[in-house]
């Protein structure tokens, strides 16, 4: 295992530090069309997906 | 050695859990340091989920990661790794653990974020569960555009049955509940009872443990619920004088109380 505070120095440089993280403009749409189902409260896309796994 | 299946159950458990610190930093914190409690979480929720799957080995090859390059590195070291080219993005399968680079390069040293394949969509783009997205863990549609690539765990593909099978067929008033299939493994694999019987306990461990999470995150989100009905309420007495908010809470209160929890072991190991 490498050094932890390196690991911690370059997660707080370099992990999820984009603004924007490049979501779809049809997400929503797209997880209903999977049969997921919006909790407005949690803000989660809820339910099993239906197929491949 | 754990199946993509029960990693995505152990990623699914986390749905909807906000903010930091969370019961995911806090755990990769307690092994290496509190600067971690508050840090970027997306490859500490990867960690998390590969720990309490039985996916440790097949999903961090190089050990926890919360930096997502090493993690990428770790792949690419193993032979495990997809670049994130639309042909490659293609064949990527539940379970695989997807890289992005928000400058859509295909460059591991650019890497900026990490989340778990849930399905492939077939059009270039694949739905993901991600944590640390928005500070919150969330399903995701991405493109192969921002893909910088992918890394293939090497999960056992000989599990007869998946957990999410195992669900469809659970009653609803059962949280945990422990499949006939590692009771028939542990059988097939050692002739020996007592590590027949070890073999089923550490399965049956992974079971709970995933299932653990999945309270957690539900527990997690009643009390978002909670907080959400208690200003409901508050509005709703403000405009009516009809309505006894106290009396609404205790109902309300009364409810969730009567939520209870069944642990049903569904066979033993015999020899």
């Amino acid at each position: 295992m490498t050094e932890p505070n390196e690991e911690a120095r370059l997660v707080a440089e370099h992990v999820d530090q984009a603004p924007n993280m490049a979501t779809e403009p049809d997400e929503a749409q797209v997880l209903e069309s999977l049969g997921y189902v919006l909790n407005p409260v949690t803000g989660v896309y809820e339910g099993e997906p239906d197929g491949d796994e | 050695m754990g199946t993509s299946s029960a990693m995505l159950a152990a990623a699914r458990a986390s749905l909807g859990l906000r903010g930091r610190p969370n019961v995911i930093t806090r755990e990769y914190a307690g092994r290496h340091g509190s600067t971690f409690l508050t840090a970027s979480w997306c490859d500490m929720s990867v960690t998390y989920w590969a720990r309490h799957s039985g996916n440790t080995a097949a999903v961090l090859p190089g050990g926890d990661r919360a930096y997502t390059v090493w993690h990428a590195q770790d792949f690419k070291r193993k032979g495990h790794w997809h670049a994130g080219t639309r042909p490659e993005v293609l064949k990527a399968k539940p379970g695989d653990v997807v890289f992005f680079d928000w400058g859509n390069t295909d460059h591991i040293e650019a890497i900026d974020h990490i989340g778990v394949v849930e399905k492939n969509l077939g059009d270039g783009r694949l739905q993901t569960i991600e944590g640390n997205t928005s500070d919150a863990c969330l399903r995701r549609v991405r493109s192969y555009t921002h893909i910088a690539g992918y890394g293939r765990p090497t999960y056992d593909a000989s599990a007869p049955a998946t957990p999410a099978q195992q669900e469809d067929d659970m009653d609803p008033n059962t949280i945990v509940k422990v499949p006939a299939y590692w009771a028939d493994k542990a059988r097939s694999k050692f002739s020996h009872p007592t590590y027949s019987a070890a073999f089923l306990w550490a399965g049956t461990l992974n079971e709970v443990r995933a299932y653990g999470a999945r309270i957690e995150a539900k527990l997690a989100a009643q009390q978002v619920t909670i907080a959400e009905l208690t200003k409901a309420v508050a509005t709703l007495a403000a405009n009516s004088a009809s309505v006894d908010p106290d009396a609404l809470v205790a109902r309300i209160q009364d409810a969730i109380n009567k939520v209870t929890v069944h642990l049903d072991v569904e066979s033993e190991p015999t020899q």
